[in-house]
């Protein structure tokens, strides 16, 4: 795989998805640089025929890390939806320590923090979040249904 | 996907994926017809491939794979530090330098050194140590071995150089690093020099300089008045107004 050739292709759409979430333009380069050494240092996950939504998904999730990290060191004094999104993490993480299931099958669950993202801030349907996660839209909805308790600004939205 | 959808039913993503041919048939074809008849959707769709111009422009791909193959270098478990006797090249400490780098410089307050039309192109210091990467202060006080990354920014100059001129009088160029003319500087962000360089035991002192300016000059000149600082105590290299020059001074423990 060739990183400059990957880059040509993907690199505007990573930026501008960072660009989107940390709303600066040297945190969103940055951010974008790290999704590709991500994507070098797991290229056997990259699928062949959809790179996109693994990049844009990637993306998403590194940027509200980042914004979870700026909220933690107090570096930001922003509280708007996306940052509550970025900040539900540590529940999840929580909770999903205690599913045993989990850890016997070492199951790796998208982000509930990516899902809403993708349904409350960019708009998609349910079902199309589903078809991006690879989910059912039942499953999906199930997993936002417990941020939606939590987070009562999205179901103003 | 199926029937008919408007400007607000299509989200950035499915712009973005129907651009790289990578939108799933069905949906392709829906938004297709979308797009034939929603002046909104096509003017997104649109902006999209403007940005995308606008991107490859200031953020050419073959930069970019550099600064990504950089960190990935710092995340290699094999990097090494190398060891040599002169200002020596070390590209992998440049990685892991350069990664460390952008975050503090992008806490930096923008300074306002602007000066007939142009700034003052910044050039900024980091030392790997044994606690750290640490941005160091001009005039810092830096020890023989000392590995030291150059991280400048160009405030707007297309084209420019950087040297170091040490206690000795030995001059060693830093950018760029082979050909007569000065190098197109990159905009708009902060950018690392490849190298990271190891300090040799030259006494007294070690001082960088950035020279820029807004058109291509010959390196020649600006070695010509580097020879002659050499000679002196005098920092200012003495250029004329076209040229911005920035310098950053690093003291050996002998220094006065």
């Amino acid at each position: 795989m060739d990183v400059e050739d990957l880059y040509q292709r993907y690199g505007p759409m990573v930026v501008r998805r960072c660009r989107q979430l940390l709303r600066d333009e040297e945190q969103a380069l940055d951010a974008a640089q790290d999704v590709f050494v991500r994507v070098l240092e797991r290229r056997d996950k990259l699928k062949a025929d959809y790179p996109s939504s693994l990049l844009y998904r990637m993306a998403t999730n590194l940027c509200l890390n980042r914004i979870r990290d700026k909220k933690r060191r107090g570096e930001t004094a922003d509280d708007g939806i996306i940052e509550k999104i970025a900040h539900w993490e540590n529940t999840e993480h929580r909770v999903m320590a205690r599913s045993l299931l989990e850890k016997l099958f070492g199951l790796e669950r998208e982000s509930t923090r990516t899902m809403a993202l993708l349904h409350y801030v960019d708009g998609m349907t349910l079902e199309q979040v589903a078809n991006e996660v690879d989910m059912s839209v039942s499953g999906v909805r199930k997993r936002l249904r417990g941020l939606r308790a939590n987070l009562r600004e999205l179901e103003e939205l | 996907m199926s029937g008919e959808i408007s400007s607000g039913d299509v989200p950035d993503y499915m712009l973005e994926r129907y651009l790289l041919r990578e939108l799933p048939t069905a949906e392709r074809a829906v938004l297709e017809r979308a797009l034939e008849t929603d002046s909104q959707l096509l003017a997104r769709l649109q902006a999209l491939e403007e940005d995308n111009r606008e991107q490859q422009r200031r953020y050419p791909a073959a930069w970019m794979a550099g600064q990504i193959e950089a960190k990935q270098v710092l995340r290699s478990p094999q990097k090494r530090r190398a060891r040599s006797q002169r200002l020596w090249a070390i590209p992998a400490i440049a990685a892991v330098l350069a990664v460390v780098a952008v975050p503090v410089w992008e806490r930096e307050e923008e300074p306002d050194t602007r000066i007939k039309g142009k700034k003052v192109p910044a050039l900024q210091v980091f030392r790997d140590g044994d606690g750290g990467v640490e941005r160091l202060q001009d005039s810092s006080l830096v020890q023989p071995g000392d590995l030291v990354q150059l991280v400048y920014r160009s405030e707007g100059n297309a084209y420019g150089a950087i040297y170091s001129l040490d206690g000795r009088g030995a001059i060693t160029r830093h950018l760029p690093a082979e050909g007569a003319y000065a190098a197109a500087l990159v905009q708009g962000v902060a950018d690392t020099l490849d190298f990271a360089y190891e300090l040799d035991d030259a006494p007294r002192w070690e001082r960088f300089y950035l020279v820029a300016a807004a058109s291509p000059f010959a390196l020649d000149m600006v070695e010509d008045a580097l020879r002659q600082r050499a000679k002196s105590t005098e920092e200012a290299l003495g250029l004329s107004d076209e040229y911005k020059v920035s310098t950053f001074t690093l003291r050996k423990p002998d220094a006065p």
